[in-house]
């Protein structure tokens, strides 16, 4: 059974302008997809409606079967899904164990460990680390939250290519380990070659590879 | 995490701007504290005061109406013992005193020379009429009457204070408080006796009928002046204070019988329990069937108290308005000052709400941030306000002092002109009033109790946590995209 699923999502910024239109789509645990397309294409839109940041103006999305606006979208983003985004999103004056602790309050310091942070590391500001250690911190924060749902928006974006290829790695690797559903949308081929399935975007039409 | 701990993260590691909100409401709770305890002190020190200086409303008959010939008047009554004491039995009335003016001459008493000795000095003896009237002037002293000398004005308010012997009561016959200036003029001392007497030489012969009658006066007591008077050469021997002489009613009682005068008092005073309701009571006098309200004027005299306390209730509205200002000053401040921390985090807003926060949950870590170091700031406020305000009360009194009492000077050709205008007499008795050189003491350390403390920490809690709450709406209802 898919975990989250849309039905006939549609979305648009002007009412004569869809971005997408009757979107059913499904993913299952245990699975990566990765969302391709042009910039503007819709992709991060699509992502925002499934992390319950935005509401689509038709359609559902649905997760084990409910319909996420009917479980309360605070409820959702608490239980169902978790993040990681593109400029990591981490809170500027804790440090990475205690960024972690937001999600889990029983996180200890091999949860940074398994991402490849040291001790030193765990224990100072989020900000006195590097662009790549920031965002394992944030993969680490998605991977000890009990939602089954990780959502990752350019996660190597901001990062260089062997930093990129390293984090990857981790976020693909860890996430299957643990049977979550990871969704990534990228520009990165190299991300989409890590990918079980790619959706690829293109004028508002949704292809699966 | 919960909202506790992520406020405390905050306010640890954000040194800087959890620094600048706790001077910013340590220096808020200050001035409202500091605020509330001068003008409580104030306050009561004003209650204070009027409980000296206003604490009774006297009767007087009401001439007007009742003309000259009062024993035509049907249904008039003469203020008298008897009037006075029916008034007096009345609920909150806690002391009658009745009281009297006159003048009287000695020839053993010399008083404190001015005026009238030196136009006496002036006056050629040849010129017999002008010289026996300036020779009586020369003796003339002022007498105050009462049944209490205790509750004569000079004395209440402290302007006269009784270093020797006793004072006058209403069972006293014959018997006067004078001066110790004057008592070492005359080598007098306490039971020393003086003859006074009246004459007409100095009321242009009118009330002839008091001419010669006297008394042996027995001095049982001596006062000392504490206030200060300006005296100048225009001040004539009757109006400085060092030459009172307060005397016992039944002395002017029985003056009036002997002149086959009317015998009655000019003024009775009736002092209450509690000055907070002096109105009421006199509300409830005026509605008695059996005094005839309608011949008497009856009223609270607060000139003694309008004139001590006037610079009290403008340094009150002063501080009262500067507290006020400046707590509204520095709550614009802790305004701006959360909105623009608060807006610095709308980052970190979105991210705990992708997280799953919850609103509520958010909010309430902005609200403990605030309260916590309100909390904090309240302490050292509360620590430092008594002795900060104690030190301000100093340059408080002393302003209160600066602006009260003295009186004012004039030029000789200002006092030409006031001669020549009819204005000369005012002019004199503003000039040569008493005033009490000490500054009021205004008690600060009565307005830090317990309520007061915990209610103006209470209003600081709530204030930080509405701006917290107003500023906060805007960020939590953000779109998160």
């Amino acid at each position: 059974m898919a975990v989250l699923s849309t039905k006939a999502l549609t979305y648009y910024y002007f009412e004569d302008r869809n971005i997408f239109e009757g979107l059913d789509l499904e993913f299952e645990r245990g699975k990566v997809y990765v969302i391709l397309g042009a910039s503007g294409s819709g992709k991060t839109t699509l992502l925002s409606l499934l992390g319950g940041l935005d509401t689509p103006k038709s359609g559902e999305i649905l997760f084990e079967g409910k319909n996420i606006a009917e479980m309360g979208l605070e409820q959702y983003r608490h239980n169902c899904v978790s993040f990681v985004f593109q400029n990591y999103n981490l809170i500027e004056y804790m440090t990475p164990k205690e960024n972690v602790e937001l999600v889990d309050a029983r996180a200890t310091a091999d949860t940074l460990h398994q991402v490849g942070l040291t001790d030193d590391e765990i224990n100072r500001n989020v900000l006195k680390l590097s662009g790549g250690q920031q965002q394992r911190v944030a993969i680490a924060r998605a991977l000890s939250s009990p939602a089954p749902v990780i959502l990752a928006d350019e996660p190597t974006g901001n990062l260089d290519e062997d930093t990129a290829h390293d984090v990857t790695e981790l976020l693909v690797e860890r996430a299957r380990s643990l049977d979550k559903c990871v969704i990534i949308v990228s520009h990165s081929n190299e991300v989409a070659a890590a990918g079980n399935v790619i959706l690829r975007f293109s004028h508002g039409e949704i292809t699966v590879e | 995490m919960t909202p506790p701990k992520r406020a405390l993260l905050y306010i640890c590691r954000k040194k800087k701007f959890s620094i600048l909100l706790f001077l910013l409401l340590a220096l808020l709770f200050s001035a409202c504290l500091m605020g509330i305890i001068m003008v409580r002190g104030l306050e009561d020190t004003q209650s204070t005061l009027r409980r000296t200086f206003a604490g009774s409303f006297y009767v007087s008959t009401n001439w007007g109406i009742v003309g000259t010939q009062p024993e035509t008047v049907s249904g008039f009554e003469f203020l008298d013992d008897e009037m006075a004491a029916q008034i007096g039995d009345f609920e909150g009335i806690a002391a009658v005193n009745a009281t009297s003016y006159d003048y009287f001459c000695s020839d053993e008493l010399q008083t404190i020379p001015n005026l009238f000795a030196s136009i006496l000095a002036d006056t050629n003896p040849a010129d017999k009429e002008n010289y026996d009237k300036a020779l009586a002037f020369s003796k003339m002293s002022s007498y105050s009457f009462n049944s209490y000398s205790e509750l004569a004005t000079e004395f209440r308010t402290g302007q006269f204070i009784l270093t020797e012997g006793r004072h006058i009561t209403p069972d006293d016959v014959h018997v006067v408080l004078i001066s110790d200036e004057v008592a070492e003029k005359n080598d007098l001392a306490v039971g020393d006796s003086f003859y006074a007497y009246q004459t007409s030489a100095t009321s242009g012969g009118n009330f002839s009928n008091y001419d010669g009658i006297g008394f042996d006066l027995e001095i049982i007591g001596i006062y000392h002046v504490e206030a200060s008077q300006k005296i100048t050469k225009y001040t004539n021997e009757t109006d400085i204070a060092a030459n009172k002489i307060f005397a016992d009613i039944r002395t002017k009682v029985e003056t009036q019988q002997l002149a086959n005068d009317y015998v009655y008092y000019p003024f009775v005073y009736f002092f209450v329990d509690d000055p907070a309701h002096i109105d009421e009571i006199m509300a409830a006098e005026q509605e008695r069937d059996d005094i005839p309200w309608e011949y008497y004027l009856i009223g609270v005299d607060e000139s003694e108290y309008s004139t001590v306390a006037e610079p009290l209730r403008s340094m009150h509205t002063t501080i009262l308005v500067i507290t006020c200002i400046v707590v509204a000053v520095l709550l614009i401040l802790l305004y701006l000052v959360l909105r623009m921390s608060l807006q610095s985090r709308k980052q970190e807003t979105k991210i705990y709400r992708c997280l799953g926060y919850s609103k509520r949950n958010i909010w309430g870590q902005f609200v403990i941030e605030g309260a916590l170091l309100a909390l904090l700031a309240f302490i050292p406020a509360a620590a430092l306000a008594p002795p900060c305000t104690a030190a301000m009360g100093e340059v408080v009194e002393n302003i209160v002092a600066a602006q009260s009492e003295e009186p004012p000077e004039y030029s000789e050709a200002e006092i030409a002109a006031a001669m020549r205008d009819g204005s000369f007499v005012n002019m004199m008795e503003d000039m040569q009033k008493l005033y009490l050189d000490e500054p009021v003491e205004i008690d600060m350390d009565t307005g830090l109790t317990l309520p007061v403390v915990l209610a103006s920490m209470a209003a600081g809690l709530a204030a930080v946590v509405l701006f917290v709450s107003i500023q906060s709406r805007e960020l939590l209802n953000a779109g998160l995209r």
